[in-house]
């Protein structure tokens, strides 16, 4: 990132949560950097207890527990699984929250730090295919505030809530707090505003998929949101082959498309949650299905592709190679200019 | 036989007497120490202030997590729903079960990097 480090509010604070690293620079606020620092890991540690499905006390795990109830929940879970069911609907149900059950006999039945240091082949259960659940019968009545999740199923949140809790967090900082600029990324799912310095871009590097800890280019923008989804790095080994958290709700099993790993970004007013949300779709669905359902959609993000054969696919509009995506290896542009009026989400749950 | 106050009498006495009351209110409500106290317990600005909190209702939930936690935060607020007979007891879990690792001096000021790829 292109700081000076001698100025004193450029301080880059990173801490672990959502089974993530989150990194947090703010600057410019009326407060201390340490005040922001406290609020935003705090933030952090709120989504988790009510998001996490590792945590039995979470809210989301009696939700799970529940299924087949209909059951009032927190405005903070309404809004998360309102976003998710719209999302669902724009991605013609590729995004699904409703592959809990899919996950655990995938294997990822536990964090996925535990999973990482397990040295022997997870032993999966056989049993007859996970049955594929609609989220339409995930009934959410916003003026009720509750919610009925199909009898013997569960969600998991894990595909959206770390977008979630970064654009929350970054709206609060900018609207509520008027700190004008800043940077937050959990586990490389990030926005940021203001600039690194006056007249000074933020810059991103993207992950080289098969180096890792290696760039492979950079993203510089002053405002923005990116975020990058891969089959490269929450894999493991099985009894039944290597499996990755990235679930294909046609089959209930760990996607087998072409693409491994994708990054997605927008510039000023652009949503983490949509770049989440589409980098998924994008490796779930592979080039093809996913780049025509993106340009169907007319969504205002560009994306970088990585296809298992080795190739980086870029879409987008050219002009941005070079100049917001730098030094990146492209070997297919797929031309795309996004629409300016594409419609945002706003944070409302309520009609 | 007693003579009886004539009705003109009392309906003076009755007219004095409310005039008497409208002069010692509006004395009071004139007064700075009524102003003062006026708007210290003005229910207009409790309800400024209350909109401001609860305008976004998700922040709202967590300033009310935040206030409710001790030491930093022991766990998050806890909430008993009821709905058709069901009790849903949603709260959230404590942090200490969760993976946080969260240190308040784990800061940098060296140049910062930040990267977006696989988590």
């Amino acid at each position: 990132m292109a700081l000076d480090s001698n100025h004193p509010l450029h301080r880059l604070f990173h801490f672990r949560a959502m089974n993530t690293q989150i990194e947090f620079m703010v600057s410019g606020g009326p407060e201390e950097p340490a005040y922001y620092y406290n609020l935003a890991s705090d933030w952090f540690r709120y989504a988790e207890e009510r998001f996490s499905r590792f945590l039995e006390k979470s809210e989301l795990s009696h939700l799970n527990r529940l299924a087949g109830e209909t059951c009032l929940v927190s405005e903070t879970m309404l809004e998360v699984l309102t976003l998710a069911d719209n999302y669902r609907q724009l991605t013609d149900g590729i995004f699904n929250p409703l592959i809990y059950e899919a996950l655990s006999r995938s294997g990822y039945d536990d964090t996925f730090d535990h999973i990482r240091n397990g040295t022997a082949p997870k032993a999966l259960s056989s049993g007859p295919p996970v049955e594929t659940k609609n989220l339409a019968s995930l009934s959410i009545q916003p003026a009720m505030r509750s919610v009925r999740l199909p009898a013997s199923s569960g969600i998991d949140l894990g595909g959206i809530v770390k977008g979630w809790a970064v654009k929350r967090l970054a709206d609060y900082f900018k609207d509520t707090l008027q700190v004008p600029r800043g940077l937050i990324n959990a586990g490389g799912d990030l926005t940021f505003w203001g600039g690194a310095e006056d007249a000074a871009p933020w810059t991103v590097e993207i992950e080289h998929p098969w180096q890792e800890q290696t760039p492979t280019g950079r993203i510089v923008r002053a405002d923005g949101a990116a975020a990058t989804s891969s089959k490269l790095g929450r894999r493991w080994n099985t009894d039944q082959g290597v499996m990755h958290h990235l679930i294909d709700p046609r089959t209930m099993r760990p996607s087998d498309s072409d693409v491994v790993q994708c990054t997605v970004s927008g510039g000023k007013d652009s949503d983490t949650v949509a770049c989440e949300i589409w980098a998924k779709v994008l490796c779930i669905l592979g080039t093809k299905e996913g780049l025509t359902l993106l340009r169907r959609r007319a969504v205002p993000y560009e994306a970088l592709l990585f296809t298992a054969d080795r190739q980086t696919h870029f879409f987008g509009n050219p002009d941005s190679l070079g100049t917001i995506w730098r030094e990146v290896p492209v070997d297919h542009i797929h031309i795309h200019r996004g629409p300016a009026n594409y419609p945002r989400y706003e944070g409302g749950t309520r009609s | 036989m007693k003579k009886r106050p004539s009705k003109w009498l009392k309906w003076n006495i009755g007219a004095l007497g409310l005039l008497g009351l409208v002069v010692l209110f509006q004395e009071v409500k004139d007064s700075p120490a009524f102003e003062q106290a006026y708007a210290n317990a003005s229910p207009l600005k409790e309800q400024s202030t209350g909109q401001q909190k609860s305008r976004d209702p998700v922040i709202g939930e967590w300033q009310q997590s935040q206030a409710s936690g001790s030491g930093g935060r022991q766990g998050a607020s806890a909430h008993r729903h009821r709905q058709n007979g069901t009790s849903t007891d949603l709260n959230g879990g404590s942090a200490g079960n969760g993976s946080m690792n969260t240190s308040p001096g784990d800061s940098s000021s060296a140049v910062p990097s930040t990267r977006t790829g696989r988590s």
